[in-house]
């Protein structure tokens, strides 16, 4: 997916909730491959999501809305 | 003054030690565990490697919870300055999702807390993947503590 390279790259982090990531960036795992995502990815912060390191909403059972 | 502050020395320079400003982006015994091993007690050895050397891994702490001088202030001039902001292409930032570890962040990026307050120029951090940091959004290696394992 097109990145566009010229946005400075932004961590939000989300009230009771995710990691935000918008701007120009690559996700790697722990050998340095790359890990496909789209424009901007919501990253787990919670340490429950059943697809790491995506957040897949389980931080609502956890922390609440 | 926290008394958990430290200074070490070699010849030329002194290095402080602020542990309460780290955020355990490792930078530093990646790049030279020579002179940074967090496994020893001094944890930083100043004979471990030329002062060239540890000052350019010291300037690469994100929080400048390691933080460097002179000894003698006739090489006061000698101190670096700031270093210039990259023009051009920015490279992407690059994130590393650590095994049962947080997320490794190099680069130049601005972080925004859940206060609302924005840190800006950052170049290196690790965000807790686990939950249980003390220091949210960073990770303090609260992770080992709890078996974390995505």
């Amino acid at each position: 997916m097109e990145k566009n390279e010229q946005e400075n790259t932004r961590f939000l982090i989300l009230e009771k909730g995710p990691i935000k990531v918008t701007g120009n960036f690559r996700l790697y795992d722990k050998d340095k491959n790359p890990i496909e995502s789209g424009k901007d990815v919501y990253l787990c912060r919670c340490g429950n999501t059943s697809n790491p390191p995506f957040c897949d909403g389980s931080h609502v059972s956890l922390w609440g809305r | 003054m926290d008394p958990n502050n430290r200074e070490y020395k070699n010849d030329e320079i002194t290095v402080f030690w602020r542990p309460s400003k780290c955020i355990h982006a490792t930078t530093c015994y990646r790049e030279l565990l020579e002179v940074f091993n967090p496994r020893e007690r001094p944890w930083v050895n100043m004979q471990g490697a030329p002062t060239e050397k540890i000052i350019e891994v010291v300037d690469k702490c994100p929080t400048r919870a390691l933080e460097w001088k002179w000894n003698s202030p006739e090489n006061k001039e000698k101190q670096p300055r700031e270093k210039e902001a990259a023009t051009g292409k920015e490279k992407p930032v690059s994130i590393q999702v650590m095994k049962s570890g947080p997320l490794l962040v190099e680069g130049k990026f601005s972080l925004i807390n859940e206060d609302g307050i924005e840190l800006r120029s950052l170049t290196m951090t690790s965000l807790c993947r686990c939950g249980h940091s003390g220091n949210m959004p960073f990770c303090d290696g609260s992770h080992a503590k709890h078996n974390f394992d995505l």
